[in-house]
């Protein structure tokens, strides 16, 4: 008799109410904006728990430890915002850009806060990583037959500043193996440099007395040419 | 005992069970088949597209009313195109599907409506182009948007080998093929592109360029799509192909040229100038047959710097221009300074006697106009300006609106409104000009050509020009000078075909039984060959 005594169902109870971040880094390089000196960037968060029909905010505090060596002045934390009716939100970071950033890469942990409305999920934090810095892409092994040999700083950053593009995955050898990643036809990447090569002219056509030159590497010094 | 009986009770009982009658009201009828019969019908079958198919199968059911069955006729191609074409037993079907190499299947399905007995019979079915090789037509009936439209006939077309056969005229075509939907802006330039199977036509209007697929006018790409890298603006200005040999295209947009070779369906970025000054141009011209020893193509003008350029190799786009050799004015000195032309645009620019590149070109602040001709050689020398014919004071030469030449003869032949002169333009001999046709009453030429596609067209015999009977055939490239005329009052357009009888002079033929006219159109704004 006792074990076909009634018993009620328990029905969740959204007590707890967590938020997450839904990826566990995010990079940000300044390449993709040359101009700029500093940048919004939104993470995104996500929320376990029950909806509700007005917006909750909340926000993120740094994690002092090895994977932060960022300056506090080298960003801003923001408010975050879950939207009434939503599990999807963001919070935003400023990240800020110096002689500093244009040569190193600054990372910076973050957690998010938990509140007495918004608690949040164990280890929800987030690596972020920026820089200013331009790095020799891997594929230049390709790229040096339209852009020329030499490379540095000055001279890609002048590359993506003429095309508008911050990256040119073009490689036959790479592509053999991962398409999806290293897209770029023959006819794009000639058509690109052909793009950079008339900016150049312009460039040396408007500055004279300083053609554009190498500011870095093997090359410093010495005028930029193309094929 | 007892346990015997007990055994032989149940078997009675169960013999008993088993002899019941059965009284189900199941029944089983035979249904005769239904039989589709395609005597003396072709399994393959092949249709142009958007011409009427007609299919008229027996089909009975023994000893059943006919109005019992339902017919449902599709068109099926691979990947699960499915297309209802018919629902009575008699197909009568416009074949709108898209040709393709590969054959749709044509099912016809029978129902028994009350059976639900079905019976099939399939067909392959090619779909072909009904679009060949002729001429397309532009044209506008409200001056706001654009039609075009395909004429195959003896002049225009090489497998149409005398001029009594039938004239296939596609009016509309594009629209037809593209959801009723014309072009947006007025057609100012067409152009055809074949290399091997690749295959395009390309409208430019003022602010768009519209490509489409010969084989079905269907659009395909549009603006940006026709460009690796999309240009900032798109404001074209000119289209040309060479057609003859190692087809490639030009065309400028925004005062910048490009080319595509081969089958590139894209064109990669403009041509860059051949020095710091750059260059802004509006007219271009490639060789048909660029022999394999020039380092050049064909050239433009660069109405920025006042001066002509080099086009590079064909199978070279991505070089820059080149300019021309420094003047060498030593004896014999050239005609004129291709780097150096002066105050001077560029009214028209195309290819004449022995690939020879005529400008027809105007002092800009002044009616002054100028037959400049350049041969190019290789090596390159300063010496290519060859000849000038200073056209100034040739009649109506200021009303003049369009420009053409043949390469078989060293004519231009120009139109105004209405008139159309041929000017000699022999190198080393003074230039004469005749009127060679006047348009009828309130007709106002809109476009003039030289055709140089295929085709063919009669000339009177010399022997006997009055008889027809004996009148001699001609290929039409090169020889059939194409005008496109419109007349306001009746909203009609035309285009006149008129062979060239006398080459050598422009002497247009003026019996009018070999001038052909192919009418109703709107106002023509440009034509242009299709190739096979």
């Amino acid at each position: 008799m006792t074990a076909c005594k009634k018993e009620e169902v328990k029905l969740y109870q959204d007590t707890d109410p967590s938020l997450y971040f839904t990826l566990s880094a995010y990079s940000y390089s300044f390449m993709t904006d040359l101009d700029s000196t500093s940048r919004t960037i939104y993470l995104p968060v996500k929320l376990s728990g029950d909806l509700k029909d007005y917006d909750r905010t909340f926000n993120m505090q740094v994690v002092n430890d090895t994977n932060t060596t960022a300056n506090k002045d080298w960003y801003e934390l923001k408010e975050g915002r879950l939207p009434k009716g939503s599990v999807n939100g963001t919070i935003p970071i400023v990240l800020k850009r110096n002689a500093v950033i244009d040569t190193t890469i600054i990372k910076l942990k973050l957690a998010l806060t938990p509140s007495s409305t918004l608690d949040t999920m164990p280890g929800a934090s987030i690596q972020i990583s920026w820089t200013g810095k331009v790095i020799q892409p891997i594929n230049w092994n390709w790229l040096r037959y339209y852009f020329g040999t030499p490379f540095s700083t000055a001279w890609y950053k002048f590359i993506i500043k003429a095309t508008g593009k911050s990256s040119f995955p073009y490689s036959p050898t790479l592509a053999r193996t991962d398409p999806a990643t290293w897209s770029m036809t023959y006819p794009q990447i000639q058509a690109y440099s052909l793009q950079v090569k008339e900016a150049l002219q312009a460039y040396n056509a408007a500055h004279p007395d300083s053609p554009l030159t190498h500011d870095d590497g093997l090359y410093k010094g010495q005028l930029v040419s193309m094929p | 005992m007892k346990k015997l009986i007990c055994y032989i009770l149940i078997l009675v009982a169960v013999f008993g069970i088993s002899c019941i009658k059965d009284k189900s009201t199941f029944n089983t009828n035979k249904i005769n088949p239904i039989v589709i019969d395609t005597t003396g019908m072709s399994a393959q079958l092949i249709v142009f597209q958007f011409d009427t198919l007609k299919l008229l199968p027996k089909v009975t059911q023994t000893g059943m009313d006919s109005s019992r069955l339902k017919y449902k006729w599709t068109m099926n191609a691979y990947g699960g195109y499915e297309r209802v074409v018919g629902t009575a037993r008699q197909l009568v079907a416009r074949m709108e599907e898209t040709p393709d190499p590969t054959p749709y299947t044509l099912i016809l399905t029978v129902t028994d409506t009350t059976t639900n007995l079905k019976t099939f019979f399939t067909w392959t079915l090619s779909v072909v182009s009904p679009f060949g090789q002729g001429l397309i037509v532009a044209d506008t009936r409200d001056g706001v948007t654009s039609d075009a439209s395909l004429i195959m006939a003896f002049n225009f077309t090489s497998s149409f080998a005398t001029d009594s056969a039938t004239t296939r005229i596609f009016h509309n075509a594009y629209s037809g093929a593209n959801g009723d939907q014309k072009m947006a802006g007025l057609v100012k330039q067409v152009n055809y592109m074949r290399y091997n199977s690749t295959k395009d036509i390309t409208f430019l209007t003022d602010n768009s360029f519209v490509r489409i697929n010969p084989n079905s006018y269907k659009q395909t790409n549009k603006d940006n799509d026709l460009f690796v890298l999309a240009p900032g603006m798109i404001k074209p200005d000119e289209i040309q192909t060479a057609i003859e040999t190692n087809q490639h295209q030009y065309i400028i947009n925004n005062g910048k040229a490009y080319g595509r070779y081969g089958d590139a369906k894209q064109f990669g970025y403009s041509f860059l100038a051949p020095d710091a000054t750059g260059y802004t141009c509006g007219k271009i011209c490639g060789l048909q047959n660029p022999v394999y020893t020039l380092q050049t193509a064909g050239t433009v003008y660069d109405e920025k710097n006042n001066r002509f350029l080099l086009l590079p190799r064909m199978v070279f786009m991505n070089n820059p221009l080149m300019s021309f050799n420094p003047t060498d004015f030593s004896d014999p000195a050239p005609a004129f300074d291709p780097n150096n032309m002066g105050n001077k645009t560029c009214l028209h620019m195309m290819e004449g006697y022995d690939q020879r590149i005529i400008s027809i070109m105007k002092t800009r602040d002044q009616d002054q106009y100028f037959a400049y001709q350049i041969k190019l050689t290789e090596p390159r020398t300063g010496k290519m300006g060859i000849m000038v014919n200073d056209l100034s004071n040739n009649p109506e030469i200021a009303l003049s609106r369009f420009y053409t030449c043949s390469n078989a003869e060293q004519v231009l032949f120009y139109a105004t409104d209405n008139h159309v002169y041929a000017t000699t333009l022999e190198v080393g001999s003074p230039s004469t000009t005749t009127l060679r046709y006047t348009v009828g009453t309130g007709e106002k030429i809109t476009g003039m050509k030289m055709h140089t596609g295929g085709g063919s067209m009669y000339l009177p015999n010399p022997q006997a020009p009055d008889d027809w009977s004996r009148r001699l055939i001609f290929s039409s490239a090169n020889r059939l000078l194409l005008l496109s005329t419109y007349n306001e009052n009746t909203k009609e357009g035309k285009i006149i075909a008129i062979p060239v009888e006398l080459l050598g002079i422009g002497g247009l033929v003026t019996n009018p039984d070999y001038i052909k006219t192919y009418s109703g159109f709107g106002k023509i704004t440009a034509f242009s060959l299709q190739g096979i």
